[in-house]
């Protein structure tokens, strides 16, 4: 009964609030929320002595791996990447890594073939008809009677064309041709546009190729790095340079 | 197209030829936007001409009929050298007519393009031609270089040693026509396999399987012809050339020589190397015309051009 009574009694506890002329500086802190902060407050200000203990206590002879393995990277203090490499590889095992290895040479492979076959597909409709910086090393020499023939050799002359088609290697037809078919005025408006399709074909060869290039290169530096795995002795001979992998060199050794 | 917005049926290959052809449009916008997909390569239907995204496929969209392959515009016009053409459109390539219409040899790509209808006519017609490809073919690589001739001419008998797979002999078959013939010569078997699967499909080539090295064995299939053309990294080739010219090459004929400068002497120059393989051509009675190096399309190679046992007239007036 008295706990009826007492429960009929009881005044609910009201906690204080913030006054509303102190309001801007949020909710009421009550003894809880003190003993909360302080301590958090001590927590950190030991921290920091220790920290500051410990760097007054260091041995500036001493070597230590966080030298190594970390960097300052836009301010922030980071571990490299080498380090995290690392690390992770500890994490995955030994043989996951050289399975993950050997498929990333797979791909490599794989798009250096796809882009090379892309490349020559390319290639066999696009012949650079018009002069690039390679045909430019091209040397045509004409074998001619005597001295004097060459000195009054005329070009157009020789290949029996027009003077303004003599320097268009890919194609001289030769005047008769010319009057019997004209050849088409350029600048239509149609031709324009093959051109810029042309050029685009030209381009796309050209990003290509450059991408095959690069494959080629990171596949080099996989094989080295696959290679350096396996087995035998070694030594490095060339450090890597100008984007090729560092050489080795493996001692002999007969096998079985 | 439904307005499904977004790409539509980018690369669905089930478009009917006619109606808004290959223009597409893009789903449920403005209809003059972007041609949308396809518009580069005609008719192919699987894949509607390749990634739209990245120019150069564009088109307002027209109606044009869905062609053949090579239905965008080309246009091809006759090279210096008979039987040669050069096509420019999407390509911009070196052709032969094609001797076998709708048959590619070696998997190289064919354009077939209409002649508009000859006077009396009413129907237009079709001729078909090949992409000869420079990268493969030393002959075409010396076209394009500017040889002022290559002596391979509509009717022409022509020596071809070192044929290989029949890849380049196809061309010059196609460039002598019927009343022309190839005598191609290959010592290899296995590529001379290939070879003959090519002369089974056009008569005027006649493949040899033998040993250029000894003309003797094959000199009855092969009559006077009007010039050789050599193609066979050797270090003898100027002699393979000039015993071969002895026997089947008429007087003032041609010869038209391919020479790897590595293959002959890979430590001298490779302008010293050519030099050389020319006065060995002129002590083999040849007279040298021309020479071209085949840049852009092969390294230290060169083709060189000379007259075989040339008449005196000239010096004598």
């Amino acid at each position: 009964m008295s706990s009826l009574r007492n429960a009929v009694k009881r005044v609910t506890h009201k906690e204080r609030a913030q006054p509303q002329s102190r309001a801007h500086l949020g909710i009421l802190e009550k003894k809880k929320d003190y003993r909360g902060r302080a301590q958090d407050y001590h927590r950190k200000e030991a921290r920091i002595k220790a920290i500051q203990e410990k760097v007054a206590m260091r041995n500036p002879d001493e070597f230590y791996f966080g030298m190594k393995n970390a960097q300052v990277l836009d301010g922030k203090h980071r571990k490299t990447l080498e380090a995290k490499q690392k690390e992770f590889e500890a994490d995955v095992g030994l043989d996951t890594v050289r399975i993950m290895k050997t498929q990333d040479l797979g791909y490599v492979r794989m798009q250096k073939q796809r882009d090379a076959k892309k490349v020559e597909r390319l290639q066999s409709s696009l012949h650079f008809l018009a002069d690039n910086s390679e045909s430019k090393k091209r040397k045509h020499t004409i074998f001619v009677e005597s001295r004097q023939v060459a000195e009054n050799f005329n070009v157009a002359e020789h290949f029996d064309t027009l003077p303004e088609l003599a320097g268009r290697t890919f194609n001289r037809p030769r005047k008769q041709t010319v009057q019997e078919i004209a050849l088409r005025a350029s600048g239509s408006g149609s031709e324009v546009g093959e051109a810029r399709i042309r050029g685009a074909g030209y381009k796309e060869m050209e990003e290509r190729k450059e991408r095959v290039q690069k494959l080629e290169r990171a596949e080099a530096h996989l094989v080295t790095e696959k290679l350096v795995q396996g087995k035998g002795r070694k030594r490095k001979i060339k450090a890597a340079e100008n984007g090729q992998p560092a050489q080795y060199k493996w001692r002999r050794k007969r096998q079985g | 197209m439904s307005g499904f917005g977004g790409r539509g049926r980018g690369r669905g290959g089930g478009r009917s030829p006619g109606g808004r052809g290959r223009g597409g449009g893009r789903g449920g916008f403005s209809p003059g936007g972007r041609g949308g997909f396809g518009g580069r390569d005609g008719g192919r239907g699987g894949r509607g001409g390749g990634r739209g995204g990245r120019g150069g496929g564009r088109r307002e969209g027209g109606m044009r009929p869905g062609g053949m392959k090579g239905g965008t515009k080309v246009i091809v016009e006759p090279h210096r050298h008979e039987g040669v053409f050069v096509a420019k459109g999407k390509e911009d390539a070196l052709v032969t007519l094609n001797s076998t219409p709708g048959v590619a040899v070696y998997g190289e790509k064919r354009i077939s393009v209409e002649v508009p209808p000859a006077t009396g006519e009413t129907v237009a017609t079709k001729v078909e031609y090949r992409v000869w490809n420079p990268f493969r073919s030393k002959i075409a690589a010396a076209i394009l270089g500017g040889v002022e001739n290559i002596w391979i001419k509509p009717g022409y008998k022509v020596l071809y040693i070192g044929a290989a797979a029949g890849t380049s002999v196809s061309h010059v078959s196609d460039i002598v026509g019927p009343t022309g013939a190839v005598y191609a010569v290959e010592f290899s078997h296995r590529p001379g396999r290939d070879l003959l699967g090519v002369a089974k499909q056009r008569t005027n080539i006649i493949p040899i399987i033998e040993d250029a090295r000894h003309p003797l064995k094959y000199r009855m299939l092969i009559g006077m012809v009007d010039s050789v053309f050599a193609d066979v990294a050797q270090p003898d080739q100027a002699r393979i050339v000039a015993l071969n010219s002895h026997y089947f090459l008429k007087n003032g004929g041609h010869a038209v020589i391919a020479i790897k400068a590595s293959c002959i002497d890979s430590t001298a120059a490779p302008e010293a190397v050519f030099q050389r393989e020319v006065e060995k051509l002129r002590s083999e009675n040849f007279k040298p015309i021309e020479q071209v190096t085949l840049e852009p399309y092969e390294r230290d190679h060169a083709v060189v051009v000379a007259e075989y046992r040339p008449k005196k007239k000239k010096s004598k007036e």
